[in-house]
């Protein structure tokens, strides 16, 4: 129960938090309300595997811990880039340091308020962090995008791949449209968007947490 | 002891506790002088000679972007802008119904923005965007529409009640402006004259759901008769600001909308109306992108002022004794204000003039 409220108030926070006048609001629109139950964050690393290497930009965190060969199913919710968990709603600082140099940064102070919400850009990795809302001196992790080809997920599926490539390494998706899919668990989530022009080719993949 | 005496003394007694309670609790409101300014846009209002052609309702996309002052000073336009931080929509509209009980307006321009969010979001934002409302049905419909699930609406009717914990957090704000804030705002714009190009602003991340809410479409449709209903046109906007980034499936519903109801609907971020308004995002924007600073403001409300013109009849009112004499005092403080900025950029590197 107390794992329940805690995450609730994280993807309160969430809501709330990203910049003022609204950070990317990114996970479902449609779902957006209060409360989420998550998984506690240690969970997932016992079922992470690694990524090919090939996979990540040279001076840039890669997912090195994905199984090309996961069965569908076991499914990590947390971003692993240089053995690092990145857990989505959790302090943010030691991560982003322990990523290394970026190369580049966006930063969008919130409206009226001191915190600022934060796009660092690895190779084809990026990381969003946002302020706590009642204390704006905490970063936390808002979500982990998958932008190219050059990196990715735990279990070995990136930019460029097919939707049929998606099913066979995560099987069937907890819910999808024909622009995304999504598998979700215990509040946490892997989106998959695909191509507008090619929907059968994903475009950009999303960590993040869910809101329900 | 008379019973005459009895009810004197208890009477004085309860007026002496109301006083005390009453000035307890405005010890320890926020003031908003020193830092976040932005809370006292809203009261703000109610310091302006209320006699406007054209308001502005949104959030920190309106009252950053548009200068009032560009648009007295070259048009003649009288304007105000009603905005705060993330003020949602339904709030912008009980904002429209409360100004329409001062005056109004001729044009009213709603920045869209905020179609983005369907419920409540934050508490600090709701407090910004409710408190400096006078009291009226418009104020507690707002309250009641903006309430997260830990807020009260007795703690908006009595502030101590959510403010009682900042007696170890008084500072000497709170003391100075016990009897009201100084104007920090010229007709509800905040005015920073510094700038910071706009580089590596994020895509977009993609959504799993591009609709607006139901709550929204609401609420804009409320809007919408309500100015027709008092003979107002309304404008609907996305000003130039490139982050949060405006999705083109957004833009879609917005134009879907503003056909069908035959709206103007200008989006600043198209080319065509970028490369005409002349913002530059290398000297235009404070913040990378988020807002623009007096000069791309100037620039916007230059391009918007001569639309107003050309389409809705506004007539330069700049001969206009009592309104002139209103606005040559805004004019003077914002005059006043870059200079200051300016003065703090030279000496300390930054607008507030704080020491690195």
């Amino acid at each position: 129960m107390n794992k329940k409220i805690v995450c609730a108030a994280l993807a309160a926070m969430m809501v709330c938090s990203l910049t003022a006048c609204g950070g990317d609001s990114s996970s479902s629109a449609a779902d957006s309300s209060s409360s989420v139950a998550a998984e506690p964050a240690s969970s997932a690393a016992d079922v992470t595997t690694s990524a090919p290497d090939a996979t990540a930009p040279a001076d840039a965190p890669a997912s090195t811990d994905a199984a090309a060969d996961a069965p569908a199913g076991t499914i990590t919710y947390d971003y692993v880039a240089n053995g690092m968990k990145i857990v989505v709603g959790e302090p943010a600082d030691e991560i982003i340091a322990n990523l290394g140099t970026y190369d580049k940064v966006f930063e969008a102070p919130s409206c009226a308020y001191t915190g600022t919400s934060m796009y660092y850009t690895y190779g084809g990795l990026q990381v969003v962090t946002y302020p706590d809302e009642h204390d704006q001196t905490l970063n936390r992790i808002y979500e982990v995008d998958l932008l190219d080809g050059t990196v990715a997920t735990n279990e070995g599926i990136k930019v460029g791949d097919s939707y049929d490539d998606m099913v066979a390494k995560y099987g069937q998706p907890t819910q999808e449209t024909t622009v995304f899919a999504m598998y979700k668990a215990d509040g946490k989530a892997v989106e998959f968007f695909f191509d507008k022009d090619n929907p059968d080719i994903i475009s950009e993949i999303v960590y993040t947490i869910i809101i329900v | 002891m008379g019973k005459k005496k009895v009810i004197f003394a208890g009477a004085a007694m309860l007026v002496t506790s109301g006083v005390l309670l009453a000035a307890a609790q405005r010890l320890l409101q926020p003031k908003y002088m020193s830092d976040v300014v932005e809370g006292n846009l809203i009261a703000d209002y109610y310091n302006t000679g209320m006699d406007h052609d054209v308001l502005f309702i949104g959030d920190c996309e309106c009252y950053e972007n548009f200068s009032p002052v560009e648009l007295w000073e070259k048009y003649g336009i009288s304007s105000t802008i009603r905005g705060s931080a993330q003020q949602l929509i339904w709030q912008s509209y009980y904002l429209l119904e409360d100004t329409l009980r001062y005056e109004k307006p001729d044009v009213v321009v709603f920045n869209v923005l905020s179609m983005k969010y369907g419920e409540p979001q934050s508490e600090a934002y709701n407090r910004m965007s409710i408190e400096g409302m006078r009291w009226s049905k418009s104020k507690i419909d707002c309250i009641n529409a903006s309430m997260t699930e830990e807020e009260s609406f007795l703690s908006y009717v009595f502030p101590i009640l959510r403010y009682h914990s900042r007696w170890s957090e008084l500072t000497s704000d709170d003391f100075q402006y016990f009897f009201g804030a100084e104007p920090n705002f010229f007709s509800g714009y905040y005015l920073r004259a510094d700038a910071k190009p706009a580089e590596n602003v994020p895509p977009g991340t993609p959504l799993t759901d591009y609709s607006f809410s139901d709550n929204c479409w609401n609420y804009l449709d409320k809007m919408m008769s309500l100015c027709a209903k008092n003979d107002i046109q309304l404008v609907l906007i996305k000003a130039p600001s490139l982050y949060p980034y405006w999705y083109e499936e957004w833009d879609g519903q917005i134009r879907e909308y503003a056909e069908k109801y035959h709206l103007p609907y200008i989006n600043f971020l198209d080319a065509d109306i970028q490369a005409q308004t002349g913002i530059d995002y290398n000297t235009d924007t404070y913040d990378a992108g988020l807002h623009l600073n007096v000069y791309g403001a100037e620039k916007l409300s230059d391009w918007f002022g001569q639309y107003l013109v050309d389409r809705y009849d506004l007539e330069d009112r700049s001969g206009e004794a009592k309104l002139a004499a209103e606005w040559d005092e805004i004019t003077a403080r914002y005059d006043a204000e870059i200079e200051r900025q300016l003065e703090n950029l030279r000496k300390y590197g930054n607008v507030k003039g704080e020491a690195q």
